[in-house]
């Protein structure tokens, strides 16, 4: 039977697991049972309404003070992190919560602190969420760009309405339809895309794309070879029937990956570490993989076959540069 | 190519707390919370307590997971400020709920990680705190309710908690990747294995003879 019930709900009620459901509901987290700690302040009560109406007064007292300080602020000039802007007229710099908004045909560079730049092409919306307070965040509503960064790895962050964009330190282009729909080519470097606990690696020549509804592709190179079209065709929709019409699936997928290059191993990694593909054959790509590229140390199997993420992550950059020397390039 | 444009996705969950969903993202509540803003602590309880009190039914003995779900906020509360990475807020929350879980257990003189419950869920001493809800079921359906806990419970800690999440706080597969930030596939194989390991000990289980 199809985990698809298990999973989301969706295909076929399993009867066992919809039978625990219903068991187990009664001992589910109840919001109405269950008040959280005094997260926020409680309300004074009447015999403190003296000591609330002096504790406003002091309030009003200090807000205009700060109102004061602002105001001085303003006048000398802010010392409030900012971006320099070039190209639209009228503005010089872009702080944390502005916009910058672009007609067709224009296109604006924003400077990135030392780390770099961004150039925004025209009909794009592009907002700072952080100047490197803590990070350096941008959001690209819609529109494209293009990032050359030299921070050190995920010291800078595009968010688009899909997926978050994690700079590794690269040069890329981003785009974001009007649907959303976001797609990153990796032109120097390379960038992690994650939304929603996935996470996609994206080398330099490679693209990928990721819709809300969707979520991401795999990433994969300009040219995949035979083999590995072979291996997608079993992995993606309609893949469990395919399968079971070869004669031996496992020994034809385990021919195929033997024949797989460096770069095709970039998409077989992300099939491995996302969702959707059979089982069967997700666990031919591990051991394929495994064979290739021994595990780091201090990553056992275990580890990885649970899901750590730490665990994954040490084993995709074990393998990593394996798809900075394959790609031959068009 | 293979045809990756028409190939089955997974629903991205909903309510999740990415950019561009509706709701500040969890990055952003984690970020106001850590500056000391209350209010999006709040927010970060209503999204998270049903994973923490998931994770904690899968670890403690049921009468005292209510009061630990109570104590992981305000230890997280307390220390809001060591968090690193703000979007981290869930598996950082589910950290501190599987310590907790230890901690309460080595001070309880439990000697098996997950199976001192088993006394707790067998035992109906007057101060065990039981659901509302299970008041008001058979006692057949309650019984049945505590031999399928029980079981989950003693599978493997990676099949346990995540099956917890999904048969007892009804989160669904993505829901449950993004709060304890496991990639999708990983939590697909949880579930799909823990279940069958699950159905194997139920019908084990259900051939023993009665004592």
């Amino acid at each position: 039977m199809s985990d698809d019930y298990l999973w989301d709900r969706s295909g076929a009620v399993d009867d066992e697991v919809a039978r625990s459901e219903t068991l187990l509901a009664r001992h589910r987290f109840d919001p109405a049972t269950s008040a959280p700690p005094a997260f926020e302040a409680p309300a004074a009560p009447a015999a403190r309404r003296g000591r609330a109406r002096r504790l406003a007064i002091a309030g009003v007292v200090l807000a205009l003070a700060a109102a004061g300080v602002l105001l001085v602020a303003w006048l000398r000039g802010s010392d409030a992190p900012s971006y320099r802007l070039h190209g639209v007229a009228g503005r010089t710099r872009l702080r944390a919560g502005e916009e910058l908004t672009t007609a067709r045909g224009e296109s604006a560079r924003v400077e990135i602190a030392q780390l770099g730049e961004v150039e925004l092409d025209g009909g794009s919306q592009l907002r700072v969420d952080d100047c490197g307070e803590r990070v350096h965040s941008l959001y690209l509503a819609r529109g494209s760009l293009r990032a050359r960064i030299t921070a050190r790895p995920r010291a800078f962050q595009i968010d688009t309405p899909a997926c978050r964009t994690v700079d590794l330190g690269c040069a890329y282009e981003l785009t974001v339809d009007d649907d959303g729909r976001t797609s990153v080519l990796v032109t120097h470097g390379q960038v992690e895309m994650v939304f929603g606990g996935r996470e996609v690696y994206v080398p330099a020549h490679a693209r990928c794309e990721w819709t809300r509804e969707r979520g991401p592709s795999w990433p994969m190179f300009a040219t995949p070879s035979a083999a590995l079209r072979d291996v997608l065709a079993l992995a993606g929709p309609g893949g469990d029937a395919k399968g079971a019409a070869l004669k031996a699936p496992k020994d034809f997928v385990d021919e195929r990956l033997r024949e797989c290059t460096d770069g095709d191993t970039l998409t077989l990694w992300h099939i491995y570490d996302g969702e959707g593909a059979p089982e069967w054959l997700r666990e031919s790509i591990h051991a394929a993989l495994a064979r290739e590229f021994p595990l780091p140390a201090g990553v056992d199997t275990a580890s990885i076959e649970a899901g750590d993420r730490e665990a994954r992550r040490r084993w995709r950059d074990s393998i990593a540069p394996a798809w900075r020397v394959d790609y031959r390039g068009d | 190519m293979g045809s990756i444009e028409s190939r089955k996705y997974a629903t991205a969950a909903t309510g999740a707390s990415g950019p561009g969903r509706e709701g500040a993202s969890d990055a952003e509540l984690g970020r106001r919370a850590r500056v000391g803003d209350r209010e999006a602590f709040a927010r970060i309880y209503e999204r998270h307590a049903p994973a923490v009190h998931g994770v904690l039914v899968a670890l403690a003995p049921w009468r005292d997971v209510h009061d630990l779900v109570q104590d992981v906020f305000l230890l997280a509360l307390r220390s809001i400020d060591a968090l690193d990475d703000p979007e981290r807020v869930g598996p950082w929350l589910l950290a501190i709920a599987r310590n907790r879980a230890r901690d309460h257990l080595r001070a309880a003189g439990a000697t098996r990680e997950g199976h001192a419950d088993a006394r707790g869920l067998a035992s109906r001493s007057s101060d065990e705190r039981e659901s509302p809800r299970a008041s008001t079921a058979s006692t057949d359906d309650e019984e049945e309710a505590r031999g399928v806990l029980d079981a989950i419970r003693g599978l493997p800690s990676s099949y346990r908690e995540t099956l917890a999440l999904r048969l007892v706080e009804g989160l669904s597969g993505p829901q449950i990747a993004e709060r304890t930030g496991l990639t999708h596939g990983s939590v697909r194989v949880n579930l799909t294995r823990g279940m069958k390991l699950l159905r194997e000990r139920l019908e084990a289980r259900a051939r023993k003879p009665a004592p």
